[in-house]
């Protein structure tokens, strides 16, 4: 049996003109995942999905949604978008944005954003512009869920809220994944914010994917190292360390798919989320300067 | 898509809507004051001297307003209508739904621009009709500059012009500010240089002999004629002698001792007046009308084709 792929892409890139934003991306995301789209500031992230959306067109290569490429002629029906900072008409009341949502889809089901602006406890007839920037995110997630999406894709939600905000647009979301089904990619630069909610990961740096894949199969496949700094070059077979880093007498490697490492000294345990994609994330910075260090 | 239009862009539809109706309200009731003022006047046989005491500043203010209203409309509804979502990110928003973009660009500007300029339309031809009064009256003779602009078919293609650069400025700054001064500038330069430039060229200017200088003399004849430049277009003055030739003929020619290398020492000169006359007063709006609504419609097609390559 085969999986459904909700989103995919293929030697995906997009050049602005400054320069390449994502260049030869390739991934496939199953549906029903929760998927972290984690990166640093810069790292394509909200190029990738202006790209799944239709804003952009690609430079090179493709993206699908559930098979389908995106049109010109609106978003994908199956894909909901809650972009960056939330935008939403400022003078609209929240019943004029639900209107609007319904104005602007075909496919909208009134009742549940009405149920979802409810469960919020945002007065229906206060104007966008008075709101808080959680009541705001609420709003702007019945919109983008209105739609009924089975991909939903968020840029950056947690950003502008504070943490009690945070957990309740977590706790929503989560809600409605767990009743829905849907698959989920959320995109942030602060790993702490989506640990424990995403079993799918995507790590993007420098315009490319570093690391994609279920967030237990990715650990299992990794082993954190750690031992005497002295001990540790041509310990690991070449190809295999992801990341090494050494602070005075200990080092720390981090090897993808390595045999248990017997060795006195040496201890070894499965990472976490975290230390993962940080280490994925520096090693993709550190390629980076020395790649800009030789061209220079 | 067409509600959200409606929504975002009613308030000033609305505005200017009232504003309008309100002006036309005015006009219309100068329009049978000065009627009946001109009437009374002409049965008690007084001479109307009265009358620009009376309306001089009505007309002079409903003059400047006509003339600047098309630049307004183009600087308040044509520079925000894209500038304005694309500064707050809602084009977002909106093309993320199940809309593209060129029915979210038409749609707006159906809906939001479209009525101002139908509004426009009707305003002219209600400034037509309510200045016909004083459309033979020196100053306001409606072929003159400033006057064929504030009446007649044109105020609605220049309101389509103003609105078209301020739209298409926004669509392509994506600020709000620099469309609205590109609306205001584009339509005072636009239009004062067909005005001066293309206006008088429309049809085969009529000329009249309106004055003759004889051989040797230093002093001009004017000729009576049925030509009141008051109420016409004037293209040129040329000057030509007994064989119909022009000549060069400068103001010093008509001085005392005038030189010897003047034309009028080896013939007569006759002045020979170019000029529009007012019945083609119609003609020439149609024809204004439809250049200015082709150079509103080409502003628009660069938008929508940059629309179309647009990255956001």
């Amino acid at each position: 049996m085969s999986t459904t792929i909700a989103l995919a892409a293929a030697e995906l890139g997009k050049r602005y003109k400054r320069g390449w934003a994502l260049r030869g991306c390739g991934f496939e995301l199953p549906a029903g995942r929760v998927a972290a789209l984690v990166g640093p500031n810069g790292a394509g992230k909200s190029t990738l999905m202006a790209l799944a959306t239709g804003l952009l067109t690609p430079t090179t290569g493709t993206i699908r949604i559930f098979g389908d490429q995106p049109v010109r002629s609106g978003t994908h029906p199956k894909l909901g978008f809650l972009a960056q900072d939330k935008p939403l008409f400022r003078r609209f009341t929240v019943a004029e944005t639900l209107h609007a949502g319904r104005a602007l889809n075909p496919t909208w089901d009134q009742a549940y954003a009405e149920r979802l602006i409810a469960e919020a406890g945002v007065p229906t007839q206060a104007r966008i512009n008075t709101l808080s920037g959680g009541q705001r995110t609420r709003v702007a997630l019945a919109v983008a869920l209105g739609r009924r999406p089975e991909l939903l894709m968020l840029d950056e939600p947690l950003a502008d809220l504070d943490p009690v905000a945070r957990d309740e647009v977590m706790q929503t979301l989560m809600a409605e994944v767990a009743e829905t089904g849907m698959t989920v990619l959320l995109s942030s630069h602060v790993l702490a914010e989506l640990d424990g909610v995403c079993d799918h990961l995507l790590v993007l740096a420098g315009g490319g994917v570093r690391l994609s894949g279920d967030v237990d199969d990715l650990l299992a496949e990794h082993q954190l190292l750690i031992g005497p700094s002295e001990d540790s070059a041509g310990l690991f077979p070449t190809g295999s360390v992801v990341e090494s880093r050494s602070t005075g007498r200990q080092a720390t490697v981090l090897v993808r798919g390595a045999a248990p490492v017997d060795r006195p000294g040496w201890v070894a345990h499965e990472p976490t989320l975290e230390e993962l994609v940080k280490a994925y994330l520096r090693s993709a910075g550190k390629a980076k300067a020395v790649a800009e260090a030789v061209s220079a | 898509m067409i509600w959200v239009a409606w929504r975002q862009h009613r308030t000033p539809l609305l505005t200017t809507g009232g504003l309008l109706a309100a002006i036309a309200a005015v006009m219309t009731y100068h329009r049978f004051d000065m009627l009946d003022y001109l009437s009374r006047c002409a049965v008690t046989e007084q001479p109307c001297a009265g009358f620009h005491d009376r309306y001089g500043g009505y007309l002079q203010l409903i003059r400047l307003v006509l003339l600047a209203l098309p630049a307004l409309v183009g600087m308040f509804i044509g520079g925000p209508l894209f500038a304005r979502d694309l500064e707050q990110d809602t084009h977002i928003l909106s093309l993320t739904q199940s809309v593209g973009r060129t029915r979210w660009w038409a749609t707006k500007l159906l809906v939001g621009g479209v009525p101002v300029v139908a509004m426009m339309l009707a305003l002219g031809l209600v400034a037509a009709w309510a200045l016909a009064p004083v459309s033979e009256l020196a100053g306001f003779a409606r072929m003159q500059h400033m006057v064929f602009e504030i009446q007649g078919l044109v105020l609605g293609p220049y309101t389509l012009l103003g609105l078209a650069v301020g739209a298409t400025a926004g669509l392509l700054s994506r600020r709000t500010l620099p469309a609205m001064v590109a609306a205001v500038v584009a339509y005072v330069v636009v239009l004062a240089g067909v005005g001066v430039g293309v206006r008088p060229h429309y049809a085969e200017p009529v000329q009249a002999v309106t004055g003759v200088v004889e051989q040797g003399s230093d002093r001009i004849h004017h000729v009576e004629t049925d030509v009141d430049r008051a109420q016409v277009l004037m293209v040129a003055n040329s000057y030509r002698d007994q064989d119909g030739n022009p000549v060069a003929f400068s103001w010093g020619c008509l001085s005392a001792g005038a030189a010897a290398d003047c034309p009028q020492r080896t013939g007569p000169i006759t002045e020979v007046t170019s000029y529009q006359p007012a019945s083609r007063f119609w003609a020439f709006q149609s024809i204004e009308s439809g250049i200015f609504a082709a150079l509103g419609a080409v502003v628009l097609a660069l938008g929508w084709w940059r629309l179309r390559r647009r990255v956001w």
